[in-house]
């Protein structure tokens, strides 16, 4: 459970190369080409690496990136296949570091390959470790993907829940539920997941600025939910603006706390998910930041990244 | 930005919900925005009546709305809309779980922890839970709220005397003896045992070590009684002295909680008894033990939301689109008059409209006999003149007409021009035509009010000067609510073990089933009475047990009786929750026929692993995959 006992801060990031150097950087071990670019671009610029494989899909470029870490004197693997082991490593992880002469424990995480779910355990973590490692300073980043053509399917869905428990969300029975989604550009995946939930309001969040031909993508992939919803319930966010998206889900979520239950559901881009992570710590244990996806049975698509990186500060501090 | 301000009351915003995507579950409403919108199918004299009920409906089926409208609340707002429903025998508690609970406690039941453990936590934080739903109710009779009801209405000493009562019972501190200090006190212990639970998981996982006092456990059954108890005796009005807890979306429970709660049917005394919805699908029937099973005859009734006789169906329909219409500022509108008569499923089949030699009809027969040279032959063997229908005296002429019809229709609308060589096939898109008209909307919507609900906006929008709905508008709003409801079923979750086999989840299956079935209606030799249901084989394993219950209780299959001879309705001996589905019946869900083309009746049953045997062979290489999977999956057991 998240309380509301943990401080919480959360910034924009106007120069990334001003946050470093840093103590550690996070990254996913994944088949994304991507997942590694980060990590390599940062080389020598932080002092601790761990890459967390997930232990499936391990196909794409997973052996090419798992290569480069193992070559790298500062950089680690580990395993974290469930929830449970993702906890342990990332713990593990940031007791490696010692903040007794800074003010914080200041460390780099890139989301972009990331899952939800790990995403979730990191955030979780964080406040975790704060009580015992005292403030903790995370840069999350996010390096957005060179446009790859959407599938025709994105697989069954195995997953359709909060991302962890602590993220489900508190609900009033009295209230009705709303539910905040993004778009990405699984087709109808959008409409499937308004209709599971069938929320008495539901907002949409279409992403922006990547790229025209995504953008092209998530309206043609989303046009059937699109044409069922109020123009004025559908909000963009800028994909390369997290700090905005940031701003924009939180006021909005604050004003649908009110007379709702909030659940938010992060489909798109992973800057979104960790956006959304972040404004249910703000408001926890209240608002639900929930999955739908086809897990280990979704298409593992390699994709390479397109050389920007975006960024967002959050600190997490536990107070008695 | 500036946030949303929260959206005004339904009963001020009635015009505008009718467009919006959102508010199609009576869930999300209050019982007052409820009762402003109530049409009383058929069944809600029987569940207003004071003794235990099993109500039992798929998704959208009315369950939730029929619930709210026994509480309080609801009965006043609806007895002063309508005159003479406000003497009720009884008081009613609504106890939804709604989607972050359900979530909740299945991370409970997974967490790891012992199973004796999960399902005592389970049951306390659902129990806490159902003490915050008591204490909403009660809240509707405290001078201190601010929605309250305008007839019962307790003193502040009342409300104080029995907001102190409750916290003791139910373990909470209050500072003010008032309802809202109650509702937080509740609210706080909830979320302080959540974080406990998964903080005892979190330990658990690294050092195996458990300590239990740090655990929240409720005394549920013991607390709700006596709750229900202390309601009794201390609210004077009639109608207050005996309660009813209306628990609803059971199905949704851990199974420990569905097993605990329809036990409960076996229980009533004079200040309390239990109202329990569900879908037809419950695991946790299964391995209740005798014991605790209530009996259908004895100790409840049972009500279907599905199945119902074609007439209350249509009233309820026709009450329906008649109030939306009225909320829509269009009052006197008439479902059949704006809907027209329906080519697929005519109302009165005896009418010289049906049979005339001009009618649309008649037209379409001539016109299949042509091009069809089976038909033809199917007509010679009956020794029916389809030309001349109409002057046939003795209805029996015509029976074999009745029986083939629709088949007939759907048949000439998707086989195009004679052809010497091989048969042509026409697009969808001209048979999508067939599905409208008044009688058609009706029977696919099968008294669904969540159907209804989608449906009857996008048929007001095409209303034209005349009161009409062009049949152009009718297939568009038909589209867009199958759409809807094709894409709810793309997102039900599988295990994973399903998901190996079914690309798009369930939807694969109903995929393969429309597919099978409108095969039959077009095949080579026709038939009047072709396959369009599966019976589950008796050695069906848990992946085809799983496919089944997420399929029905999502309304995509219906249940139909097992004997073969005649109606929609699941037969007496099945009053009960399905706990499985092997030797049963079932047919797709009549809203999605218009996808497939397929007929609006009960047709000829084969068993699913004949269906399987046959889609394995089929051109379609998905349904060929899932036919291969589920026949795979099953080999062992078949």
């Amino acid at each position: 459970m998240l309380e509301n006992n943990r401080q919480f801060l959360v910034e924009p990031v106007g120069d990334l190369q001003a946050e470093l150097p840093v103590d550690g950087l996070l990254f996913a071990v994944g088949y994304e080409q991507r997942s590694t670019f980060v990590a390599r671009e940062l080389q020598g610029r932080y002092s601790s690496g761990l890459g967390l494989r997930f232990g499936s899909q391990e196909e794409g470029s997973f052996s090419e990136n798992l290569t480069w870490c193992d070559a790298q004197p500062d950089v680690y693997t580990l395993l974290a296949d469930t929830e449970w082991s993702a906890r342990d490593a990332v713990a593990e992880w940031l007791r490696k570091f010692d903040a007794r002469d800074s003010p914080a424990i200041r460390v780099i995480v890139d989301v972009s390959s990331l899952s939800r779910m790990l995403m979730a355990v990191i955030v979780s973590t964080c406040f975790e470790c704060s009580r015992e490692l005292g403030p903790i300073d995370v840069c999350f980043v996010y390096a957005p993907a060179e446009f790859t053509s959407p599938g025709d399917e994105h697989g069954p869905i195995t997953k359709f829940g909060a991302v962890l428990p602590e993220f489900a969300g508190v609900s009033d029975s009295a209230l009705g539920l709303a539910t905040v989604i993004g778009l990405g550009y699984e087709p109808d995946l959008a409409l499937a997941t308004q209709q599971g939930l069938d929320p008495a309001t539901c907002w949409m969040l279409t992403p922006t600025g990547v790229a025209e031909r995504y953008d092209q993508a998530v309206a043609r992939a989303n046009a059937r939910v699109l044409a069922l919803m109020d123009t004025d319930d559908v909000l963009e966010y800028d994909v390369l603006r997290p700090f905005d998206a940031f701003m924009r889900v939180e006021s909005l979520v604050a004003g649908l706390r009110r007379a709702h239950n909030v659940v938010l559901v992060p489909l798109g881009p992973k800057i979104l998910a960790l956006v959304c992570l972040l404004v249910a710590v703000v408001h926890a244990p209240d608002v639900g930041v929930w999955r739908v996806s086809a897990g280990r049975l979704g298409e593992s698509r390699d994709v390479k990244a397109d050389g920007r990186v975006t960024a967002i500060r959050a600190v997490f501090r536990w107070v008695e | 930005m500036t946030p949303p301000e929260p959206r005004p009351d339904a009963t001020v915003r009635e015009n505008i919900v009718l467009d919006r995507i959102d508010r199609f579950n009576a869930r999300d409403m209050t019982a007052t925005e409820v009762a402003h919108r109530f049409v009383a199918p058929s069944m809600f004299e029987a569940l207003r009546t004071g003794f235990n009920t099993l109500m039992i409906g798929p998704r959208g089926s009315g369950k939730t709305t029929l619930l709210k409208m026994l509480t309080p609340e609801g009965l006043e707002v609806w007895g002063q809309r309508i005159a003479g429903h406000s003497d009720e025998q009884f008081s009613g508690v609504y106890v939804p779980i709604d989607v972050q609970l359900a979530d909740q406690l299945e991370g409970l039941i997974d967490s790891g922890l012992p199973a004796d453990i999960c399902d005592a936590s389970a049951t306390s934080i659902y129990g806490l839970h159902v003490f915050r739903c008591i204490a909403d109710s009660i809240s509707w009779h405290c001078g201190s709220s601010v929605r309250r009801s305008s007839v019962n209405v307790l003193t502040a000493e009342q409300e104080a005397s029995i907001v102190e009562r409750l916290a003791v019972l139910w373990g909470v501190t209050v500072e003010v003896p008032r309802i809202a200090d109650l509702q937080e006190a509740l609210r706080h212990r909830q979320v302080r045992s959540l974080e406990r639970w998964q903080r005892a998981a979190l330990l658990y996982r690294h050092s195996a070590k458990l300590d239990i006092s740090e655990l929240d456990f409720v005394e549920f059954d013991a607390a709700l009684k006596g709750a229900m108890e202390v309601l009794s005796r201390r609210l004077g009005w009639p109608g207050a002295t005996r309660w009813a807890v209306l628990f609803d979306e059971v199905e949704v429970a851990p199974v420990v909680l569905q097993r605990l709660l329809l036990s409960y049917l076996r229980h009533s005394d004079e200040h309390l008894f239990f109202k329990i919805a569900i879908a037809p699908y419950m695991q946790g029937y299964r391995g209740l033990p005798e014991r605790s099973r209530g009996s259908a005859l004895n100790d409840y009734s049972v009500i279907e939301l599905v199945g119902g006789d074609d007439e209350s169906v249509r009233r309820f329909s026709h009450a329906f689109f008649a109030q939306a219409a009225a909320n829509r500022d269009l009052p006197g509108l008439n479902m059949e008059e704006s809907l027209g008569p329906s080519l697929l499923t005519p109302r009165n089949d005896r009418s010289a409209a049906s049979y005339g030699l001009s009618s649309e009809q008649a037209k379409r027969f001539i016109s299949l006999a042509r091009k069809d040279p089976s038909f033809a032959r199917y007509l010679e063997m009956s020794a029916v003149d389809a030309t001349d229908l109409i002057s046939a005296k003795d209805s029996d002429e015509r029976a074999p007409f009745r029986k083939a019809r629709q088949v007939a229709i759907v048949r000439d609308s998707y086989l195009s021009g004679p052809s010497t060589s091989s048969r042509r096939f026409k697009t969808r898109t001209d048979a999508r035509r067939l599905y409208s008209g008044a009688e058609t909307i009706v029977r696919m919507c099968e008294g669904s009010p969540r159907r209804l609900a989608f449906l009857t906006p996008g048929l007001l929008e095409g209303v034209s000067g005349r009161g009409r709905v062009p049949v152009g508008a009718q297939v568009t709003a038909v589209e867009r609510t199958e759409v809807a409801f094709r894409s709810f079923l793309r997102g039900l979750r599988v295990s994973d073990g399903l998901g190996n086999i079914l690309p798009r989840g369930v939807l694969s299956f109903v995929d393969l089933l429309g597919n099978v079935f409108h095969g039959e209606i077009t095949k080579p030799e026709f038939d009047d009475d072709p396959v369009g249901s599966f019976i589950v084989d008796a050695a069906a394993g848990p992946l085809i047990e799983e496919l089944i219950a997420r399929a029905v209780n999502a309304g995509a299959l219906v249940q139909l009786a097992d004997s073969d001879f005649r109606g929609e309705l699941r037969n007496v001996s099945a009053i009960e929750p399905m706990a499985t589905s092997r030797g049963k019946r079932f047919r797709l869900s009549y809203l999605l026929a218009p996808n497939y083309g397929l007929v609006l009746r009960r047709c000829r049953a084969i068993s699913l692993n004949t269906l399987l045997k046959r889609a394995a062979e089929s051109r379609s290489g998905t349904d060929r995959q899932v036919a291969v999977g589920l026949l795979t999956g099953q080999a062992g057991l078949w």
